[in-house]
């Protein structure tokens, strides 16, 4: 994908332990090794496990100039209660990426597309409840293929060669190329809503 | 110098907290990297040749104690959490007359409480790096994006009849940057210098190249004024107190000559779009960043607009922002504070061009769009 000029802004909700902050993190890393212009930046303060996180992704081809997103491109939304706090932080002919295993949609679908992924019932299928993240990660990137899903996959590479040694980084690579490929599929099977 | 004992921590968050001591990387020179603003900026002090960093936790700075916890130790260098920003500062004031070059950074509250040290270090003629990584305020405030601190940046901010020079960056990359060149001007004019980011510009990660070259603080001249140790010498005296008025007037003459000196030579500026502009914003830092995106948007409706960026807020880019006066209809300032920096464009407008508000505040951030609608209405009024 990298190459053409784009400018997209994705922003990333849930709770505390869901992965918020590594899916955008990967998001950023993915981005600039495809050599593209990219600003991360977190929500921050007296966050906890179990409390509200969301983070903010701008991927473009040229210089990013605000760094703060007022209205994402993208809404990937991981609970139910990050769908009532930022679902005005959306363009309205934005995607929205809904973890349908903890949230219900919307009744008005209004101009936005919508797409549902049981993310957390298919990473129980995998066998790691932790991947639910990636695999919102690889069904957005099927339907907005800001980066490639490859690039995703490096960055996993890295970022576990930092945190974790031997078979584990071996599974958690595993693990994740899964979760990125069965979120694509989901995405590919189930289509948008909406416009 | 050896960057195989410097570390990176792979910006933090995620994936690798907690784990990155046993799989330690040095930081990766000449080539893009994701860095937040906090890292990246302890990075350039360590870069710099600075070796000592005081200071107390404050949120949303804390990436940068914590950056200089894990990697002062590993280049020789002493990070030490202090019980107080007061107690902070006063041991800057002692690294400083030392000869050290020191660091301290904090968040707007903090900085506040810094303030009777940063006047002492003034008036001491020590030179030291401060960086306030803004937040919204007044009193406790909160922990978003501001730049409320401008009046205290650049007017003194302590007691007294002195000034920090401050430097005012925009990415991560000019964080890293302002705040190597600010230790050398530290040095240069024996005075503290004051990087100011904001609680984004500190937490956001960007691609940055960390250069190869860095500063072997071993290196550096001696400072012949530092109580070093008066072994063989006559001793030097660092103090603050002159009880004769005269002498007092003297020391701050000669401090007062250094900013003249300084406002020739570091006045620091950055335009965008201005060959042709009608309309100017003048706007830095994080509002900055805002204003090019509006900038851009601006043009693409027709309305010809350039941005003005001070770098250096202290000493102020008067100059040139009275030779855009000269040249444009009208300037719109765009600040995350209500009507602080706007002051000082309009001193070096003097009443050339008209200059309107866009300010700001509390941790609220201006969208482009709000910047496009303001520069429309100006627009609007200037044609009258």
């Amino acid at each position: 994908m990298s190459g053409g000029p784009m400018y997209h802004e994705i922003l990333i909700a849930g709770f505390g332990g869901q992965g918020v902050v590594l899916a955008g993190n990967l998001l950023a890393s993915a981005a600039l090794a495809e050599g593209r212009e990219v600003v991360w930046a977190p929500s921050y303060g007296p966050e906890m496990r179990g409390g509200p996180v969301h983070c903010t992704i701008i991927v473009s081809s040229r210089r990013i100039g605000s760094p703060e997103v007022s209205q994402a491109d993208s809404l990937l939304i991981m609970d139910a209660a990050s769908l009532q706090e930022f679902s005005s932080r959306m363009k309205p002919d934005g995607l929205l990426v809904l973890n349908s295993s903890l949230v219900k949609a919307p009744p008005s679908l209004d101009s936005f597309s919508l797409l549902e992924v049981p993310a957390n019932e298919v990473a129980e299928d995998l066998g790691d409840a932790r991947v639910a993240n990636v695999i919102m990660l690889g069904a957005f990137l099927e339907i907005r293929p800001v980066v490639a899903s490859d690039s995703v996959v490096d960055a996993v590479r890295l970022h576990a060669a930092r945190s974790v040694a031997g078979r584990s980084r071996e599974h958690l690579l595993d693990v994740n190329r899964e979760a990125l490929a069965r979120g694509a599929a989901l995405a590919r099977q189930t289509g948008l809503r909406g416009s | 110098m050896r960057p195989s004992t410097e570390t990176i921590s792979s910006s933090s968050e995620g994936a690798n907290a907690g784990a990155e001591s046993d799989t330690a990387v040095a930081v990766p020179r000449g080539t893009r990297i994701l860095m937040r603003g906090n890292e990246a900026l302890a990075q350039a002090a360590i870069d710099a040749g600075c070796r000592a960093f005081f200071g107390y936790p404050i949120t949303p700075q804390n990436q940068v104690p914590d950056y200089f916890a894990r990697h002062m130790p590993k280049v020789g260098g002493v990070f030490l959490q202090a019980e107080s920003e007061v107690a902070a500062i006063n041991m800057v004031y002692g690294a400083a007359a030392a000869g050290a070059r020191v660091m301290t950074a904090s968040s707007s509250p903090g900085i506040s409480l810094k303030q009777e040290g940063i006047s002492y270090l003034a008036q001491s003629e020590l030179p030291c790096v401060i960086v306030n990584i803004m937040r919204g305020g007044s009193g406790l405030g909160n922990i978003a994006p501001a730049q409320a601190d401008y009046f205290q940046s650049v007017k003194g901010g302590g007691h007294g009849d002195y000034r920090t020079l401050v430097l005012a960056p925009w990415s991560v990359q000019e964080l890293y940057g302002l705040t190597r060149e600010a230790f050398e001007m530290a040095d240069r004019y024996r005075n503290p210098v004051l990087v100011v980011g904001d609680a984004l510009l500190g937490q956001m990660m960007e691609p940055i190249v960390v250069p190869e070259e860095v500063v072997d603080p071993a290196s550096l001249p001696r400072k012949r004024w530092a109580t070093d140790g008066a072994k063989g010498r006559h001793r030097n005296i660092v103090n603050s107190l002159y009880i004769k008025a005269s002498d007092l007037e003297e020391v701050n003459l000669r401090i007062n000559a250094r900013y003249e000196e300084a406002a020739k030579r570091e006045v620091r500026v950055a335009e965008e779009r201005l060959e042709d502009a009608e309309f100017a914003l003048v706007a830095y830092g994080t509002a900055a960043r805002v204003a090019v995106t509006a900038t851009e948007e601006a043009r693409e409706e027709g309305l010809r607009v350039g941005l003005l960026r001070p770098i250096s807020l202290y000493p102020f880019p008067a100059g040139e922002i009275a030779s855009l006066a000269d040249r444009v209809k009208a300037i719109l300032v765009a600040e995350l504070s209500l009507g602080q920096f706007v002051e000082d464009v309009r001193l070096a407008v003097a009443g050339r061009c008209p200059v309107h508000l866009l300010g700001r505040s509390g941790g609220v951030v201006i969208t482009p769009r709000e910047v496009v609608e303001a520069l429309r209405r100006l627009v609007d009024e200037t044609r009258g």
